[in-house]
């Protein structure tokens, strides 16, 4: 089931309606109207933001382990082809 | 853009990048990208290039070996991704195709557009750089045309669309073979036109029996447009033509007696099972003929294939044997 998310903003904010309803028809957002929520700043200082639900926490966790983990794997990818194509030519340069 | 008139209010490119944002925005994990690569298509052309890069002559060493097959499969999920990103109006008419991630709603349009092209560039300038710019250019043409020739144009406006953009799925062998030999010959293209032909009578039969899904979507597959007859005659006239065809690696002295044997019995089976979908027209007997040769087909390039990586495998594993 998919949790909608909303922008919670604790604070004034002008809510206004995007426009663009052309998707596709029969599909998920057939019909309904977008909520653009824009944050302003608050007087007292409370704060104030994007505030993620838990399954928006775990899913953004395990989007950024993933990306950590590509990353990782294409360091060493790059640092073991680079000694292949060297060869022991890696250990040859003037001083 | 298409005759048919279905769909096409619908705007190409899918969904503007702010409406799926909106409704699941963040709930993405990194197995709705994996799906945005389709693995399954994946498999199917990193299992094709393994044999272009086995069968290929040259020296390889086995670090760029993979980062080859690496690249080939990343070009692949980048194609498959930008493809879900264009067809997602499509995908979310179609029950075989309504529960990707874009219809969903899970990924939006554009981080699957921004995905896709940034895999594509990782690709293409890896194997460039890393292996060859032989195989770094083809996989480029691959990745442009499947994209930009099937699915932006051909897909939605002629029954040939599959015909032709075969052609992108047909290429990976070609790609690999070029990784490791830095160059093309005959053998490779003869891979490529085997699984050129493969892919209408592939393609046609699953159509045959999903007929309605594609009717729905607008989509000008040929049953759609020519009706099941014509569909049914030309998946055997393809088929009668593609047995042959891949029959030819072992009498052009490309294959060994393996794969001829294998070439010739498969190819025997193939032949039947079009028959009997050319023959049964009506009812459950004409669906089952559909799916029996759909199933098989995948069963008949599989068998082709790695009947060919085993011709290629054996002597150097004879070798390397202690006794």
């Amino acid at each position: 089931m998919v949790t909608r998310s909303r922008k919670v903003i604790p604070g004034p904010a002008f809510t206004g309606a995007d426009e663009r309803r052309d998707g596709p028809q029969g599909g998920p957002h057939d019909g309904a109207r977008v909520a653009v929520v824009i944050p302003l700043p608050r007087k007292d200082g409370a704060e104030a933001g994007v505030v993620l639900t838990p399954e928006q926490q775990r899913s953004r966790r395990a989007r950024s382990l993933a990306i950590a983990v590509v990353l990782g794997a294409l360091v060493v990818l790059f640092y073991a082809v680079t000694l292949v194509k060297l060869g022991p030519g890696v250990l040859n340069r003037p001083l | 853009m298409s005759d048919l008139g279905i769909g096409h209010s619908i705007p190409r490119g899918g969904l503007s990048a702010g409406h799926a944002e909106e409704l699941a925005e963040g709930l993405a994990t990194p197995g709705d990208y994996l799906a945005l690569m389709k693995p399954r298509v994946m498999s199917l052309v990193v299992f094709t290039a393994v044999v272009g890069l086995v069968r290929a002559p040259g020296d390889l060493h086995p670090l760029l070996a993979f980062t080859a097959l690496l690249c080939i499969a990343t070009g692949a999920g980048a194609a498959g991704a930008l493809n879900m990103w264009w067809d997602a109006d499509i995908d979310a008419v179609m029950d075989r195709t309504r529960r990707r991630p874009i219809p969903a709603g899970r990924v939006s349009a554009g981080e699957a557009r921004a995905f896709g092209l940034l895999l594509a560039a990782f690709s293409v300038v890896t194997l460039g750089l890393l292996v060859n710019l032989v195989a770094g250019a083809l996989l480029a043409f691959t990745i442009a045309f499947y994209v930009g020739v099937y699915t932006m144009w051909l897909k939605r406006v002629t029954p040939q669309n599959i015909v032709v953009g075969g052609l992108a799925g047909a290429l990976p062998p070609l790609v690999a073979w070029a990784a490791a030999a830095g160059t093309v010959s005959l053998e490779p293209m003869l891979m490529v036109a085997i699984i050129f032909f493969w892919t209408p009578p592939h393609f046609w039969s699953l159509a045959l029996f999903r007929t309605d899904d594609y009717a729905r979507a607008g989509v000008p597959m040929l049953p759609v447009v020519a009706g099941p007859d014509q569909t049914r005659l030309l998946i055997l006239l393809y088929t009668l033509f593609l047995v042959p065809l891949a029959f030819s690696p072992a009498v052009l002295g490309f294959a060994g007696p393996a794969y001829g044997a294998v070439a010739l019995a498969c190819g025997a089976v193939m032949v039947r099972l079009a028959w009997e979908v050319f023959r049964q027209r009506q009812g459950v007997a004409a669906v089952t003929a559909a799916k029996r040769l759909f199933g098989f087909s995948i069963l008949y390039l599989f068998a082709l294939f790695a009947t060919l990586l085993g011709e290629a495998l054996a002597p150097q594993v004879a070798e390397a044997l202690p006794w």
